[in-house]
């Protein structure tokens, strides 16, 4: 709801405040004098507020309906079973009639437009590697995604941004002037993303710690958006052959893997147990823990293959990250405890709803097993368990560790902008949650380093430039697990936060750690 | 005083009146293209506006001393009606369709509605009469309702309409009144009673025998209507009776064991019929089936959606989308077409006409008129608050009219004798109250 449309609500609701009062404002309510209360006529008015209360029930649910739900309602479109796809007709006349806004990289080059070539205006992905941050334009048949829907009113010029377009829109129904979007997308990152993941299933999200706007967020496998536009009736048979042959693969090309797909973390879940006990106080960097190899929990045996000396057993807090012993970080969650463990997730919003452009999957940290159970808890302390998150998840964590304890919120849209090129309206970059303190931040930074320096993911140094970083090879229920790789580069302090996540994709030291570093290398070179 | 009367009542109903010329203006200037707009339909428009501003004119004239925002609230109401029908006409109405000349039936029952108004308002307690007749009132409304169910016609799967040639009641909305003056005259006469225990041996009980024929009577209205499929109907007879209950009798005790009863009623509705269950699955769910049960629910919410805070502007949206849009779902265009900020005026007019006639209530004399007021106001404010709530999908949609909005002729007319009633009652006890002055004073 833009403010324009905030003042005049505010107005209504005042004048009709204002009608009420002058309707029950007479003497009618009020106790006759002389005589009691009669008790029957307070019954009366207790009804009369009770009734009224259903009537301010529907004047709330229908300023949720028709604004503030208005956009997610109005262009949400579905399937039955057979396949046949329902939208909004209105949103399908009014994203074809408008001049519909492009879609800018964050250099302000385009990267989808509408092309008029022909006569008949034609919606033209150019960048083709953003795919899923683009979404489809498919209003006669499988309606939008990704910034398509998200932003459809700004694009369409359905939305009224300012006071002077608000009171336009007042006389003039529809048909406004499309709104050009700018993304925070660098446009070199975004396409060195989609390559290294071109021959692999999986994702990459590039994000700044600092301000939270994303660089870089690609998914694999890719779709081509132009093959399911839909201007005219001449496109449609293109287009259900399109997404039929999309919905056939098993893979999930449609899928955007960093906001909607949950997968269990593996190692690199270990910054967030080791941030929680250091920031709890239940550890220290160089607290010592004994892993001679396996442990066993209530009968349960977790053994350890991570040891770089097995006849060493002694092993410290930091030294455990670096070589990602899980019989360590076993015994640091259950150091830490269900309650506070349970605590520190929450504080990290795992569980609770990202605020972001697109809808993102609120993962879990507990499924059947609460953490009240010795081994659920040992589990999850080292990544496994039942707790899934989303590769965007694990790049807020990066960037919270990164960024002194502020994990920021994910920004995707830099700034909407009126048909004269200037700025409508901007996005601000601003904290989602603050889970650790500057000072936990620090030490596992300086962890992390140590991991670069000498552990597991020694492989993602870069000359240059200091890397933090943690590798994860989470167990995916068939032979090949997840490879997953989270990090941080700068020149001094961390500029960019990467998190890779490769579906079924092997040891997360291997081909994740290398896009990981290839994407750290190019983004925080100077 | 008469005349005060007259300029307020006057004045108040002067936005009715342009609201009207504005509403069918506006819809004929979006839609002045298509050709079943004729300068005859604006003529309409003239004739109901003038209508509408007669009746605060007669009345001061008659020496009326009722209540005087309840008319102009109600004529707001219809002129929203009457711009909606007009503004369908076009899309679901015309030769082709089965609903033929929809706003011009509409204006006819808008302008009988008013006259039923204002006669009962004024000149026709009738109810006093029914008064000594309560039984023969309910039992007959009943028995009009199982002819209905027998050998009635039907309509939207539904058996709702008892008629004879071309003239067509909906029996289950004359239930609503017939129930009301019953329970009235019911609670008014046992009073006394009422409020006493039943010594049933060493216990004291709640005065069971005088419950018994109020609750068998609402049992069997209730059994009739959910046996004609009229689930909305049933709600709203159940609270309006609710409501009634609690102001004659005060204890809050009935009002749970009627809840726990009503809850229990419809989970055993949830398992036993399918109509039920989708009903309830749509509520929850539109999507889970969207081109058979969910598809009305889905326009709605893509219609209401659509509108922002000034809405499309009249004419300019697309309502006719929605099945049934002229009946249940005639909020949802309005919403659509007048915004956020049209659908907020028509839930806040419901609730000026409710606290109106509950104020009528509180001031009442008779405790015949009290019972019969908050039956009256209730009512209708419940009944907007069950589709409404329906349409916005805060409760399940359980099909009834929006009053004085909706088309339907007999809830037209049924609602206007309603408000008919209420000023009756109004009037009397003002005329009362200052006869009263004058004798003491």
């Amino acid at each position: 709801m833009s403010s324009p449309e905030a003042v005049a609500l505010v107005a209504t609701g005042l004048l009709l405040t204002l009608t009420i009062w002058l309707a029950l404002r007479d003497e009618g309510w009020r106790r006759p004098r002389g005589r009691g209360v009669d008790p029957q006529r307070r019954a009366v008015a207790k009804l009369g507020i009770v009734l009224s209360i259903g009537l301010v029930g529907l004047a709330g649910r229908l300023l949720y309906v028709s604004m503030v739900r208005a956009n997610a309602v109005r262009t949400r479109t579905g399937a039955d079973t057979k396949g046949d796809v329902l939208s909004n007709p209105r949103v399908i006349a009014a994203s074809l009639n408008a001049d519909r806004g492009n879609i800018l990289d964050k250099d302000g080059g385009i990267m989808a437009e509408t092309s008029r070539q022909g006569g008949t205006p034609r919606r033209e992905f150019h960048a083709q590697e953003a795919a899923h941050v683009l979404g489809y334009f498919s209003p006669l048949r499988y309606g939008f995604d990704g910034i398509e829907r998200s932003r459809n009113d700004a694009l369409s010029g359905a939305d009224p941004l300012t006071v002077e377009e608000a009171i336009r829109s007042i006389v003039r129904s529809s048909g406004g002037d499309g709104h050009d979007v700018r993304l925070t997308i660098d446009p070199d990152l975004q396409q060195r993303a989609a390559n290294l993941l071109s021959q692999t299933t999986g994702s990459a999200t590039l994000i700044e710690p600092r301000s939270g706007r994303i660089l870089a967020m690609a998914s694999s496998p890719a779709y081509d958006p132009n093959a399911l536009t839909t201007n005219a009736q001449r496109d449609i048979a293109s287009a259900d052959a399109a997404w039929h042959e999309l919905l056939a693969n098993d893979n999930r090309p449609l899928l955007m893997r960093p906001t909607s797909g949950l997968y269990p973390p593996g190692s690199t879940f270990k910054v967030f147990t080791a941030a929680a006990a250091i920031d709890a106080g239940a550890v220290r960097p160089d607290t010592v823990f004994e892993d001679t190899g396996e442990l066993t929990v209530n009968g349960r045996v977790i053994p350890e293959f991570n040891r770089p000396d097995e006849t060493r057993t002694q092993w410290t807090v930091a030294e455990g990250l670096a070589w990602s012993l899980n019989v360590v970080y076993a015994q640091i969650g259950l150091t830490l405890g269900p309650e506070k463990f349970m605590d520190a997730a929450h504080q990290f919003g795992i569980g609770e709803t990202i605020p972001f452009e697109f809808p993102v999957e609120s993962g879990q940290v507990a499924g059947q097993h609460s953490l009240d159970d010795e081994v659920a808890l040992a589990d999850t302390a080292f990544g496994q368990g039942e707790l899934l998150v989303t590769p965007l998840h694990m790049a807020l964590v990066m960037c919270a560790i990164a960024n002194g304890g502020r994990m920021p919120k994910p920004i995707l849209v830099d700034a909407v902008l009126n048909p004269d090129g200037s700025t409508s309206t901007r996005s601000e970059p601003s904290t989602w949650r603050r889970p650790i303190s500057a000072q936990t931040a620090g030490s596992i930074l300086s962890m992390l380093y140590e991991s670069v320096g000498y552990g597991y993911a020694s492989r993602a140094a870069i000359a240059g430039l200091n890397v933090a970083g943690k590798t994860g090879t989470a167990e995916s229920g068939r032979e090949a697990p997840h490879g997953w790789f989270i990090g941080s580069a700068g020149v001094d302090a961390p500029s960019v936060v990467v998190s890779v996540c490769l579906d079924y994709g092997g040891e997360g030291g291997g081909l994740a750690l290398d896009i990981g570093r290839e994407l750290l290398a190019a983004a925080a070179m100077p | 005083m008469v005349f005060w009367r007259l300029h307020r009542e006057l004045g108040l109903t002067l936005f009715a009146a342009v609201l009207l010329c504005c509403g069918y203006a506006a819809s004929w200037a979006n839609e002045h293209a298509i050709p079943t707009i004729s300068t005859g339909q604006l003529q309409s428009a003239a004739v109901l506006a003038t209508a509408l501003l007669l009746v605060p004119i007669v009345w001061s004239v008659a020496r009326m001393a009722s209540d005087d925002i309840i008319f102009p609230v109600c004529a707001l109401l219809l002129a929203a009606g009457a711009v909606t029908m007009h503004r369908l006409q076009p899309d679901i109405g015309g030769p082709d369709s089965n609903l033929g000349n929809l706003s011009g039936r509409h204006t006819v029952y808008v302008l009988l509605s008013i006259i039923v108004m204002v006669v009962t308002g004024r000149w026709f307690p009738f109810w006093s009469f029914l008064r000594r007749y309560k039984y023969l009132t309910v039992v007959g409304s009943i028995g009009l309702l199982f002819v209905t169910l027998v050998a009635g016609r039907e309509r939207y799967g539904a058996r709702l309409w008892l008629g004879v040639g071309s003239f067509e009641i909906q029996t289950s909305e004359l239930i609503k009144i017939g129930l009301i003056l019953f329970l009235a005259a019911y609670l008014h006469e046992k009073h006394e009673m009422m409020h006493g225990r039943w010594q049933l041996w060493r216990l004291s009980l709640p005065p069971v025998p005088y419950l018994i024929p109020l609750v068998v009577l609402l049992v069997v209205a209730l059994l009739m209507v959910v046996a004609m499929n009229d689930l909305g109907t049933a709600l709203l007879l159940f609270s309006t009776a609710l409501a009634m209950l609690y102001v004659a009798l005060r204890r809050i005790s009935y009002v749970v064991v009627s809840l726990a009863a009503f809850f229990a009623g419809s989970a055993f509705a949830y398992a036993t019929f399918d109509r039920v269950g989708v009903r309830i699955q749509n509520w929850l769910d539109p999507w889970r089936d969207p081109f058979v049960s969910g598809y009305q629910q889905i326009q709605a919410d893509y219609a209401m959606s659509s509108g922002g805070v000034f809405g499309t502007g009249i004419g300019r949206g697309e309502p006719w989308r929605i099945p049934a849009v002229h009946t249940d779902y005639v909020f949802a265009a309005i919403v659509e077409e007048w915004g956020a900020v049209g659908g907020l005026a028509i839930i806040i007019l419901f609730g000026v006409l409710l606290f109106r006639g509950l104020r009528i209530a509180a001031r009442a004399d008779s405790l015949y008129d009290r019972y019969l007021a908050v039956g009256l106001s209730a009512s209708i404010a419940i009944q907007a608050i069950v589709i409404i709530g329906g349409v916005l999908r805060m409760l399940p949609l359980t099909g009834v009219t929006l009053p004085f909005v909706s088309a339907g002729g007999t809830s037209l007319l049924l609602n206007a004798l309603a408000i008919g009633m209420l000023l009756n009652i109004s009037h009397r006890q003002q005329v009362g109250r200052e006869w009263s002055d004058h004798v003491l004073t």
